[in-house]
């Protein structure tokens, strides 16, 4: 929440220093760039995932991302280094997804990573079988994210599944807020038509809801 | 009630009522209404979120529908962050293997050669604008005022960017192969000072008609340096920033 003097400090202090390792590896140091690497290597990989939805593939893409961001790191001139990182990672994602179309015979179609839900919203007191049936909708989400078209799976992942604020996704994307703002609200609608038309994933999105909304009156909502 | 401006009509109602009863928001507007009110995101006016609002509070199948998109949206927030398998620390094998240099390496070399190059050149050209010079020698104030311009560019290109911590060739003591060549009297330059009094040297005679040949070497090497001066700037230019 705003207003939180120690972790303002730390943010403060956290953004110095990732100034300072920007500078560092802008003189050449492998070692100021590489720990750049280990603060983003985790978000960029999971962008990557989402957007091109296949785990070897994602692990390229953020390979090529911190080789590419590395040999134009002259060109960074001050900024968010993360969005100019993931600029790079959705720009490469676009280049494998447009490979893909030319070779129509790489699945799509198949989790090539084992779905799982995190903690954050239902996971008190929630039984063995309600988990399940969380860990099915999940999977089904996956799914569903990748038919939405590119652009559109894009702004959902970066805002929904990593949670970045709209400028953050205007800068990444160097589209205006109106386009972040339609993108999202059709990948949106989309997804929830497409959780609807499975008549399993619909009953299993219907209970999902109801219970989001019993969690959400009883407790607040998490943001 | 006015439902007309902000609220679009839900695709799944397509009815076009008078009374606003068969109206719903569009997908869209919910979107935003909900990033407004759950995360406080600028995308909606504070009309249209007030009269979203309104609508909703008496509408419960636009209701429904705004669980859902949050329902969406909270299934999306719970797809966990995976762990890569490996790592992506670059070593410098990886980064030899794909083509790059440092880039402070790639940065120094951009401005370096054009610099050492347009020095190196106007210093040829000066030698021989001298060497001509000595070779004619019309005492004529002309001939000064081109020495000069030669003189000057040869000059201030390596003293301004001896400052970029590289070294080019030096005058006048490095270049003695030219010096030894054109015998030139070294007390006439380079001090600035003689710029405007040319020396009289020991006249000879020989024809005067080179000194166009000077105007056009001393102006080509003015050039040259001044092409080292705007090069790097210009190269940067081109590669702003991301």
């Amino acid at each position: 929440m705003a207003g939180d003097p120690p972790a303002d400090d730390r943010a403060r202090e956290e953004a110095r220093e990732e100034e300072r390792l920007v500078v560092e590896a802008q003189r050449g140091s492998i070692d100021a760039f590489n720990r750049l690497v280990r603060r983003y290597e985790r978000q960029v990989y999971n962008v990557a995932l989402r957007i091109v939805g296949q785990a070897d593939l994602a692990e390229d893409v953020t390979q090529d991302t911190f080789l590419l961001a590395y040999k134009s790191l002259h060109q960074f001139r001050g900024g968010i280094f993360r969005a100019w990182l993931l600029r790079i990672a959705t720009n490469r994602c676009y280049d494998e997804l447009r490979r893909r179309q030319r070779r129509p015979a790489d699945s799509f179609e198949e989790l090539t990573f084992e779905p799982r839900v995190e903690w954050s919203t239902l996971a008190a007191g929630e039984e063995p079988e309600a988990r399940a049936e969380r860990l099915e909708l999940a999977g089904a989400l996956e799914l569903a994210l990748r038919q939405l078209p590119d652009d559109q799976r894009a702004v959902v992942v970066l805002s929904d599944v990593q949670g970045y604020s709209y400028d953050e996704i205007a800068a990444i994307t160097g589209v205006s807020l109106g386009t972040i703002k339609s993108r999202l609200s059709r990948g949106r609608g989309r997804l929830r038509d497409l959780l609807r038309q499975n008549p399993r994933h619909r009953e299993l999105f219907a209970r999902y809801w109801r219970r989001y909304d019993e969690e959400k009156q009883g407790e607040g909502r998490p943001s | 009630m006015n439902e007309r401006d902000p609220l679009g009509s839900n695709g799944a109602s397509g009815g076009q009522g008078t009374n606003g009863a068969d109206r719903h928001l569009d997908v869209e507007l919910l979107s935003a209404y909900r990033d407004r009110a759950a995360r406080g995101d600028d995308v909606l006016d504070p009309i249209a979120y007030a009269a979203a609002g309104a609508h909703l509070s008496g509408c419960e199948r636009c209701r429904a529908t705004l669980r859902e998109l949050d329902a969406t949206v909270a299934l999306l927030r719970d797809l966990p962050q995976l762990a890569p398998r490996r790592s992506f620390i670059l070593t410098p094998e990886l980064i030899a293997a794909a083509g790059g240099r440092a880039p402070r390496e790639r940065r120094r070399f951009a401005w370096v050669w054009p610099v050492r190059w347009a020095s190196a050149v106007a210093a040829l050209l000066f030698a021989l604008t001298v060497g001509l010079d000595r070779g004619a020698a019309p005492p004529q104030p002309t001939t000064g005022v081109v020495l000069s311009t030669a003189a000057t560019a040869a000059i201030t290109a390596p003293a301004t960017f001896s400052t970029l911590t590289f070294s080019t060739p030096t005058f006048p003591d490095d270049t003695p192969p030219v010096w030894a060549f054109s015998s030139f009297t070294p007390t006439v330059y380079p001090t600035p000072t003689a710029v405007p009094t040319p020396t009289p040297a020991p006249v000879r005679t020989t024809t005067a008609d080179l000194w166009p040949v000077e105007v056009f070497l001393g102006s080509l090497a003015s050039i040259l340096a001044l092409f080292g001066f705007a090069l790097p700037p210009l190269l940067r230019r081109r590669h702003p920033a991301a």
